[in-house]
């Protein structure tokens, strides 16, 4: 019973909603409209095929019929892995020109580039704190070595 | 072979030491740089040297890494056994559209099942019972570990398909026999990594098959059939062996637009579907 009541407990009394709200952020993967495309695989030549000769790669090529657009995809060895992520591809492309603002891409395009400026933002502030301390510490150093040398020059006389 | 450019390999040395090695077989960077790239993903630092080393020799990628991806299928390859091909997996997954749905008692048999791909295939799309035959032993003890690892059942048996006597029932027959003749073995036809790797008695063979399958076909009462080929001949060969009576047969050609397959079925059956496959 306590296995049950377990989970329940520990969502009414979490404190790290916001977390959860966070992943979602982003807008959905756009998806792509089967009627829309061609699809060719692209086999390079030729020359014999079949058992005659044993290829390593496999690219796929989609065309996106209403506005042209062609993308390739041969990043893996299996073909079925490559149809998917050129048509991943080939969405975010179309979702892009239909709505340059809120498209996925340049959201996507936002946020790696808000994450270079805090990151800058970040190394900056600790780079000048450094700078701080360094000075900080010589000046003190200087102070020292001062006081030092007019209490030899005091002993002297 | 095209002739390696030199100023290929000395920028292919200025991006990876390992990268001339895979070149010298590629021919072409571009497939170099992505072929390092999935050897370096898939193995453990340790045995990437000698991995670029075997494939500098001709060594099918396949081997070196041990798997092929089929469809949905990741299957386990080594030497010995035919490595799949993307002309088999294409009407693989093409026949499974074609047919769609079939009931429980459905039965296909896969004859020279290799590593079991189109086998597992099967079973995985279309749910139905499915056998796989192969003569070598290699074959079949690979094609029950492809079985475990991707966890479809599917039942494997040695049979000899040129004396073979089988009895059984099977509604559809499939097979990818060796085809290529002796003399396209012989000369430069044949990639030179196929013949010092792949074993000559999955890929040489002649009419001799298409007549023992056609024979098949009809002894165990089936419907309709795929048999993989290499000639137009061999296609010519597959009809005549059937009665034109009951039998329609068609010349199925891969996206390459070569002739690649014979596909068979029997006249107003619940197989003579497969004629959308053409």
């Amino acid at each position: 019973m306590r296995q049950f009541l377990w989970p329940i407990q520990r969502q009414l009394f979490s404190t790290a909603r916001s977390a959860h709200v966070r992943a979602n952020k982003l807008p959905p993967r756009p998806k792509i409209n089967e009627d829309e495309i061609t699809e060719v695989f692209l086999k390079g030549g030729s020359g014999p095929g079949g058992q005659k000769i044993n290829k390593t790669n496999s690219k796929v090529q989609l065309k996106h019929l209403p506005t042209g657009i062609v993308v390739e995809c041969q990043a893996t060895r299996s073909r079925e892995q490559n149809r998917k992520k050129a048509r991943e591809i080939l969405a975010m492309k179309v979702q892009h020109l239909h709505d340059p603002e809120n498209s996925r891409t340049s959201i996507l395009e936002q946020r790696r580039m808000n994450q270079a400026r805090t990151k800058q933002k970040k190394t900056k502030k600790k780079h000048s704190t450094l700078a701080e301390e360094n000075a900080q510490r010589k000046l003190q150093q200087e102070q020292e070595e001062l006081e030092f040398l007019a209490s030899l020059v005091k002993q002297k006389e | 072979m095209p002739r390696l450019s030199p100023s290929d390999v000395v920028k292919a040395r200025k991006i990876s030491k390992l990268l001339p090695l895979v070149l010298s077989h590629t021919r072409s960077l571009d497939l170099a740089s992505r072929e390092l790239g999935w050897i370096q993903l898939e193995l453990p630092k340790d045995r990437w040297l000698e991995a670029c080393r075997q494939r500098s020799r001709g060594r099918p990628l396949q081997y070196i890494l041990g798997s092929q991806p089929f469809g949905e299928l990741d299957v386990k390859c080594r030497e010995g056994v035919l490595i799949p091909r993307w002309e088999t997996e294409e009407w693989v997954l093409k026949l499974c559209n074609a047919i769609g749905g079939v009931d429980k008692r459905f039965r296909a048999m896969d004859i020279c099942c290799g590593t079991g791909c189109i086998a597992l295939t099967l079973k995985r799309q279309l749910g139905c019972e499915v056998v796989g035959v192969d003569i070598s032993e290699e074959a079949l003890e690979l094609s029950r570990e492809n079985s475990l690892r991707n966890g479809v059942e599917v039942q494997f048996m040695r049979c000899d398909v040129l004396s073979a006597d089988a009895g059984d029932r099977f509604d559809l027959i499939v097979s990818n026999p060796p085809y290529i003749s002796m003399d396209d073995y012989t000369s430069s036809e044949v990639a030179k990594s196929v013949k010092l790797y792949e074993p000559q008695l999955a890929l040489v063979g002649g009419g001799e098959f298409y007549h023992a399958l056609a024979d098949i076909v009809q002894r165990t009462k089936a419907k309709g059939f795929v048999f993989e080929l290499g000639y137009e001949w061999q296609y010519e060969t597959t009809r005549q062996c059937l009665p034109a009576a009951q039998w329609e047969c068609s010349l199925y050609y891969d996206s390459n637009g070569k002739p690649r397959c014979v596909v068979g079925w029997m006249k107003h059956s619940s197989l003579a579907q497969l004629s959308t496959l053409c």
